[in-house]
């Protein structure tokens, strides 16, 4: 069970959190501390209003308006699940959603990132194999400057290691690239929806 | 057998809160629209429009409208003696309010038309 690391001075609030956090089980440890730091802190403010108002028990009624704590955890837990993410593997889908990510800030603008270049290095591949047939020259080139899988510069020394193989392997590349993109793109979407798991922004 | 139907009230009552609570997102971006405010503060913006919002229920809200990106947050140290989370809106939110204002004007003019009868009592008997 997560430990109730709020500020929690009172029997009463600590047992209430330790309540809602027992009913949180489904839901991240970063974002349990979030949403108990957030109800002790509502807690503290109420019970000072109640106190303004010469209330006999500012304590008791301060945690009855926040109703029965299975009930709120419930509450948070059903929101939880009711969160936007993405269900879809279709890289059309998952970009379209990490381009709205990226306007909402630099961990959006990153997923976003990721998942143009992931998906740019999947069609270049297939567009390698493709093309295969029709420029002989395309293929993996090694030479002392490095190495290149397409075309190399007109007139620098080097050999193709793949022959035949090329589009086998251009296309073997291009879906490990598309594939691992879209597992990436699809947890790190989902995972948004829990920044509390992220380093705070 | 005997079966319970619900009172009229109860009815209204059921129907009442189905209102309140599908519009509650709506009416949160819409407290936030020109400034961050924490729960309890929220909560009394809401209250003070009537819109009767349990504590327990808006706590799950704002952890999902953040979820999707619409608000962002920070714990600010308050004078109180206990940090307070502010929240406000993300560009995603001010986009996501307007198309709700536009939804809302369309579905509440569409609504309202057809309540027309209702409200001149024509066809009462």
């Amino acid at each position: 069970m997560t430990e109730v690391m709020v500020s929690a001075d009172h029997a009463l609030i600590r047992q209430y959190l330790v309540k809602v956090s027992a009913g949180l089980k489904q839901i991240g440890e970063d974002q349990k501390k979030e949403i108990l730091a957030e109800i002790d802190s509502h807690l503290r403010e109420r019970i000072e209003e109640l106190r303004a108002e010469s209330e006999p028990h500012p304590l008791e009624r301060a945690i009855s308006g926040l109703g029965d704590p299975a009930a709120l955890a419930s509450e948070f837990v059903a929101e939880a699940r009711t969160k936007s993410g993405i269900h879809s593997y279709a890289p059309w889908t998952l970009l379209r959603k990490a381009a709205r990510l990226a306007r909402t800030g630099t961990k959006g603008l990153f997923i976003f990132l990721i998942g143009l270049m992931g998906y740019g290095f999947t069609l270049a591949g297939l567009v390698a194999a493709v093309l295969k047939p029709f420029i002989p020259q395309m293929g993996f080139w090694v030479g002392g400057w490095g190495f290149v899988w397409g075309v190399k510069a007109d007139g620098a020394p080097g050999h193709e290691l793949l022959g035949r193989y090329f589009i086998t392997a251009s296309i073997a590349l291009s879906f490990l690239f598309g594939s691992t993109t879209t597992l990436v793109l699809r947890r790190l979407i989902n995972k948004i929806p829990f920044f509390g798991n992220w380093p705070m922004g | 057998m005997y079966m319970a139907m619900p009172t009229n009230t109860e009815h209204e009552d059921r129907w009442g809160a189905q209102i309140r609570k599908g519009s509650l997102d709506l009416a949160i971006l819409a407290v936030l629209w020109n400034e961050r405010l924490y729960g309890l503060d929220i909560l009394r913006r809401l209250q003070s429009a009537s819109l009767e919002v349990a504590e327990g229920t808006l706590y799950p809200i704002l952890m999902r409208l953040k979820s999707d990106g619409l608000l962002q947050s920070t714990w600010v140290e308050a004078e109180a003696g206990h940090p307070r989370k502010y929240y406000w809106l993300t560009r995603a939110g001010r986009q996501r309010g307007r198309s709700m204002v536009q939804s809302w004007d369309t579905f509440s003019q569409s609504i309202s038309g057809l309540l027309l009868p209702i409200k001149n009592g024509a066809k009462e008997r």
